[in-house]
């Protein structure tokens, strides 16, 4: 193969990998505040249908992107309420989320499947574009693209290195003691849970106005669920965020690609790739319980209420 | 004066069961006001969705066939759920028992004799039970999380139903459409209720939940999931989780699988490419809205399988978004968990 | 505002103006009235002692001033003007500082991320600089502690001086501390040098709210004592003029029955259950390894475990009673090698055993107390693997009455029933088996006077019968009052075994706290 197809190749894992990096991003910093939203695959199917239905009447694929990230950011704010406020269990309220952003998605999309809009545009880096076989790969992109790379440093810098990100992980870790320390648990996981939603809606966005410029039924195919899992593969570490993500968009990818060299696979069982990756990579990573006991926000999935 | 949340002393049990009936008032509230949104007439659509399907026997008949798989797989589900064992793979496992079950079909298309069917039934649950062994063993084996790894494998075996029925299962003579040869009456459960769908499969379907309840209530297997809500008492009391994981996991599956063969040999009579239709997911609202009792399992499947049928007559009569059922589906387990707080909270006025 | 009660002020530190003064403090829970027109006042420089048995409405008062919780009614007065606490900020801002009874720490951060998330809330974010101000703190309090050290590195002690640091150090000048039962976790030797800061602070005119039911304790550091029962303010009183036997009167009110004679043992002392060269590393990322543990039970004794928790008896305890497995021959049981077997299998030979957490592991929480009595004896109730309810339900009926649990019927979940009555109801639930050998780790803990009398009452009775007694405690006084012979684990590892009598609470507090002196002379003879 030549260098050119290589290229071209890795240049599309790192957009395959954005919704995936951005979703995992949000629930990277959902779940360091404590609150686990399997929601996420929802979340971005409606993150998905009111980017590309503003973007269709507003015929700029930006404002899609904001809607996107404000319709998810809206759904982050049901789970809170929920979670947060009615003290729900965190699971269910979470496959509820997933439940009602599919069919949200598929009643308020029922007109625009077959629609067609003109997708978010390149901005090649200037200068860094420039460079051989790195410029294409990481520096060719729309600005989502690059958003994303900055977010997963952005949530480290923030996790690591704030006042903020400290109060968030002690929230994760003991809301009880977090509480009597005086932090504002309730509006920390309301924050954390809004952001993730964001996020996923983000991701949502991104795929139908730029990754795909059109929206189907369906066309989140599971990559919100991928993203859940590639928190843990991360072990709640952002910056192991992009790894994984890469890795399985790479998974993704390699399969499109396996088809145009012309590889006698077939189409069906190859679609089964990302999943079955997810799974490999989910045992390899669960296997020392010590490891996932030592990095899981301690607080994950239990609800907290103060006394009153 | 402001709204505050007190919590009892103990869970009530009157509102365990008013909440999700105040769900389901609430959520066909919402659906109204949807209707209204959407343009159409809000009566109408009202009509369409949740009278037209009782108005005859034959919605009855509608309803209840399309709510046996439902009761059938939630019922399982609630085992799972009971022992905190997050298995929502019912939709894979669901698949699984479907296609092994119809492979002697697909394997002889012209069989014949009263050993099909068994053999078919028996097939289903080993189909569900040993999809489901696989997060058992890699959740007992290798700690990996059964939400995700069962999630996953939904997928991969719709994967797998894809590649069977577009390619070797295929019926040749279906002018290229996807799917398998029509069941000979060998392979189809028989009907009960003539002229409708309501055969021997969904009455076995009903009769699991109050089965399933037995076993939680009075066996030593229902007393470990009991204390499964807490890992440290369930050590204490001398149970191997692992054990619990497999069990669960296995009975929910075999359920799920059951209910997969008996829709491909019943209603549907075909390995069809969309026979899931998002049963699995549906099947854990059912589970929730039956408080995860076994018994609140078969109302609540009856209020869920009339969403099916409903929406499917609002997008007939109406030309509804056929999305419309699910988004249902998704208000009514949003209503119910904010319903369920009154279970544990009571709501107060306190002075500001 | 009615008007404060009159009070003797003759052994008062300072005269003036309260700094704090609550009146008629009143908090209700479901099903209990906490706190029933309460009034308290505390002044500069003046150590006040809440004394009060368990239950009886301490840590609820303590809540409320710290802002955690609101109080139904009543009024607060915070140097003369009354106050609502809106929270533990507010409650901080004003110049209160509270060490709670369990401790308000985040395990996985470091020394200084906990304090900088209470002392580094304005301004620029510098957890260095907390850092620097620990090591100040160090050279003029004493307190020493390791600012970069993560908390669950720590021992008790350390993480008691950790909190104490946090409200000396706070922005607003500290005026009142409150603290928590604080000196439950400590060894003797920590709660004399935990005095000593008391009374230095105190001398500099901080007002300390110390909040206890050691009667000892409360005479010889507080000055005056308010006397807490049933929620209720039942004795305000100078700690000089009253006699530890009246404090005792006035806060258990009836006097408990005297603690049955105890027997000298009758028979031959066999040995039930040995240990020996038990390693086993730790599951928990903050646990603690045991390192060749090693002794003896015998027949007809009381072995008390000794130690400041979590220096590895919740891992010994995991080992001993089959929950973690371990070398075959690492733990003997009746002369069988059972390292390698499983609870149920241990249980069969006899051995029984209480868990130190009742609610979520001795019992379910939202399980009725049927199921709950079935939690370790379903065995009994089993045929065909069905469960024979109606025996069940008598089972539990007779545990409830036999042990005097006062309960609202047999089908009411485990949450519903006070601490103490669910700890008659564990204990009970295994007394009645009469076990060959019994594990019990911290029979008493939360308990008022009288339940904890018949929890030991048990014990003993238990020990005349010939069984074989293993009693982990952090609490050395019951220790001391109810071993006949007495081990002490401190970092993974067991000290030698000694007879009560031939040992004091020095030498034992001093292997509390760490030090192996004398471990070797007895060597490996124990």
């Amino acid at each position: 193969m030549t260098t050119a197809v290589w290229v071209s190749l890795l240049a599309g894992v790192v957009v395959a990998a954005t919704p995936l990096l951005l979703a995992a991003a949000g629930e990277l910093v959902c779940e360091r505040a404590g609150l686990l939203n399997l929601g996420v695959e929802g979340m971005m199917a409606v993150g998905a249908v009111c980017g590309f239905i503003a973007a269709f009447h507003s015929g700029n694929p930006y404002v899609g992107l904001l809607a996107g990230v404000g319709a998810g950011a809206l759904c982050g704010l049901l789970f809170a309420w929920l979670t947060v406020q009615l003290v729900a269990d965190q699971v269910a309220t979470g496959l509820a989320l997933t439940i009602l952003g599919h069919g949200l998605s598929g009643f308020i999309g029922h007109g625009y499947a077959g629609e067609s809009i003109k997708g978010l545009a390149a901005i090649p880096l200037p200068g860094l574009s420039q460079i051989p076989v790195l410029g294409p790969i990481l520096f060719d992109h729309s600005l989502p693209v690059y958003l994303a790379l900055l977010l997963v440093f952005g949530v480290h810098w923030f996790l690591t290195r704030s006042r903020a990100g400290l109060t968030l992980r002690s929230v994760g870790e003991d809301p009880k003691v977090s509480y009597s320390l005086g932090l504002r648990v309730y509006a920390v996981r309301y924050a954390a849970a809004v952001f993730g939603g964001a996020m996923a809606g983000f991701a949502g966005a991104f795929l139908s106005t730029t990754y795909t410029p059109m929206w189907a039924e369906g066309m989140v195919a599971g990559q919100g669920w991928i993203a859940v899992g590639l928190v843990v593969f991360a072990t709640w570490r952002p910056l192991r965020l992009l790894f994984g993500a890469w890795l399985f968009a790479g998974v993704g990818i390699g399969q499109l690609f396996s088809q145009a060299a012309g590889l006698a696979l077939n189409t069906y069982l190859l679609s089964a790739l990302p999943y079955l990756a997810v799974l490999v990579a989910l045992v390899l990573i669960s296997r020392d319980p010590l490891r996932i006991r030592l990095n899981t926000p301690a607080s994950l999935g239990r609800p907290f209420r103060a006394e009153t | 004066m402001r709204l505050r949340l007190l919590r009892r002393a103990q869970p009530s049990l009157v509102m365990r069961i008013l909440a999700p009936v105040l769900a389901a008032l609430t959520a066909a509230l919402i659906a109204f006001a949807l209707l209204a949104l959407s343009g159409k007439a809000p009566l109408a659509g009202f009509y369409a969705l949740f009278l037209a399907p009782l108005s005859s026997a034959e919605g009855w008949a509608d309803v209840l066939v399309k709510s046996a798989p439902l009761a059938l797989i939630g019922a399982g589900l609630v085992v799972a759920f009971r022992s905190r064992v997050w298995n929502i793979g019912a939709q894979g496992q669901y698949i699984a028992g479907a296609v092994l079950g119809s492979a002697i079909i697909v394997h002889d298309p012209q069989v014949a004799g009263v050993w099909v069917i068994p053999t078919m039934l028996v097939l289903g649950i080993i189909g569900g039970a040993a999809y489901a062994a696989i997060p058992a063993f890699l959740n007992t084996r290798f700690n990996a999380n059964v939400i995700l790894t069962s999630l996953m494998l939904d997928y991969v075996a719709l994967s797998g139903l894809h590649y069977l029925t577009f390619g070797p299962w295929r019926d040749p003579s279906n002018f290229g459409f996807p799917g398998s040869v029509s069941f000979p009456s060998a392979g189809s459960l028989p009907v009960i209720w003539p002229g409708t769908q309501f055969d021997i499969g969904a009455l076995v379907a009903f009769a699991a939940a109050p089965l399933i309840w037995l076993l939680l209530r009075g066996t030593l297997f229902g007393f470990q999931v009991r204390v499964s809500a807490s890992d440290a008492a369930s050590t204490y009391a001398g149970f191997s989780r692992p054990r619990v994981v497999w069990t669960a996991l296995l009975l929910s599956g075999a359920m799920a699988g059951l209910a997969g063969l008996m829709q491909v040999a019943g209603p549907i009579d075909q390995l069809q490419t969309n026979i899931a239709s998002e049963m699995g997911f549906a099947a854990i609202i059912v589970a929730y809205l039956g408080q995860l009792n076994p018994l609140g399992v078969l109302p609540s499947a009856l209020l869920v399988g009339l969403f099916y049928v409903g929406a499917n007559n609002a997008q007939i009569t109406l030309g509804l978004s056929s999305s419309l059922g699910q988004l249902l589906q998704g208000v009514l387990l949003f209503t119910l968990l904010a319903s369920n707080v009154l279970v544990h909270y009571r709501l107060t006025r306190v002075r500001a | 505002m009615r008007a404060m009660s009159s009070m003797n002020d003759n052994a008062a530190p300072q005269e003036g103006h309260a700094r704090l003064e609550l009146a008629g403090i009143t908090k209700r829970f479901p099903g209990v009235v906490a706190n029933d027109d309460v009034s308290l006042s505390v002044r500069p420089g003046e150590i006040h002692a809440l004394l009060g048995e368990n239950g009886a409405g301490k840590s609820t008062l303590m809540k409320m001033i710290y802002g955690l919780l609101e109080p139904d009614a009543g009024s607060l007065l915070w140097d003369g003007r009354e106050l609502r606490i809106e929270g533990p900020m507010h409650a901080r801002a004003l110049g209160m500082g509270m060490v709670q009874q369990h401790f308000a720490l985040l395990e996985s951060l470091t020394v200084a991320e906990n304090l900088a998330l209470t002392l580094n809330r304005h301004g620029r974010w510098d957890p260095e600089r907390i850092v620097r101000r620990v090591e100040e703190a160090e050279r003029e309090y004493g307190l020493r502690v390791h600012a970069r050290r993560p908390v669950h590195r720590l021992s008790v002690g350390e993480r008691q001086r950790v909190e104490i640091l946090r409200c000396l150090l706070q922005e607003e000048p500290l005026k009142l501390l409150i603290l928590d039962e604080p000196t439950a976790v400590l060894t003797p030797q920590e709660i004399e040098s935990l005095f000593a800061i008391l009374r230095r602070l105190a001398a500099e005119g901080l007002s300390i709210l110390f909040v206890s039911h050691k009667l000892d304790e409360v005479r010889a550091l507080c000055h005056r004592v308010t006397v807490l029962r049933g929620g209720c303010v039942v004795a305000r009183s100078d700690t000089a003029q009253v006699s530890v036997e009246e404090l005792a009167a006035l806060m258990v009110g009836d006097a408990p029955p005297p603690l049955r004679e105890r027997s000298r043992p009758t028979i031959e002392p066999q040995v039930r259950m040995a240990v020996s060269g038990l390693n086993l590393p730790t599951h928990d990322p903050h646990g603690t390894e045991l390192v060749e543990v090693g002794f003896e039970l015998r027949q007809g004794e009381i072995l008390g475990l000794a130690g400041v928790s979590g220096n590895g008896q919740q891992e010994l305890m995991a080992a001993l009673v089959g929950e973690r497995a371990v070398a075959p021959q690492a733990v003997v049981l009746d002369g069988r090698s059972v390292g390698h077997l499983s609870v149920r299998a241990r249980r069969r030979m006899g051995l029984r055993y209480v868990p130190e957490e009742r609610l979520g592991k001795g019992a379910v929480p939202e399980l009725s107390l049927v199921d709950n009595a079935l939690l370790t004896r379903w065995p009994q109730a089993l045929r065909w693997g069905w469960l024979r309810l109606a025996q069940a339900r008598a089972m539990a009926e007779v545990l409830c009455s036999k042990h005097q649990v006062r309960q609202a019927g047999v089908n009411q979940p485990a949450a519903s029933l006070s601490g103490g009555n669910l700890q008659k109801f564990i204990m009970g639930r295994e007394l009645d088996q009469n076990p060959e050998i019994f594990i019990v780790a911290q029979p008493t803990w939360g308990v008022d006077v009288a339940a904890a009398r018949r929890i030991q009452d048990g014990l003993l009775a238990l020990r005349e019968r010939g069984s074989a007694l293993l009693v982990i405690s952090d609490d050395l006084d019951e220790l001391l009052l109810l071993s006949d012979r007495i081990v002490v684990m401190s970092g993974g590892r067991v000290s030698p075994v000694r007879p009560v009598e031939e040992t004091g609470r020095a030498e034992l507090g001093q292997w509390m706290g760490g030090s192996q002196d004398g471990w070797e002379a007895f060597g490996d003879a124990a």
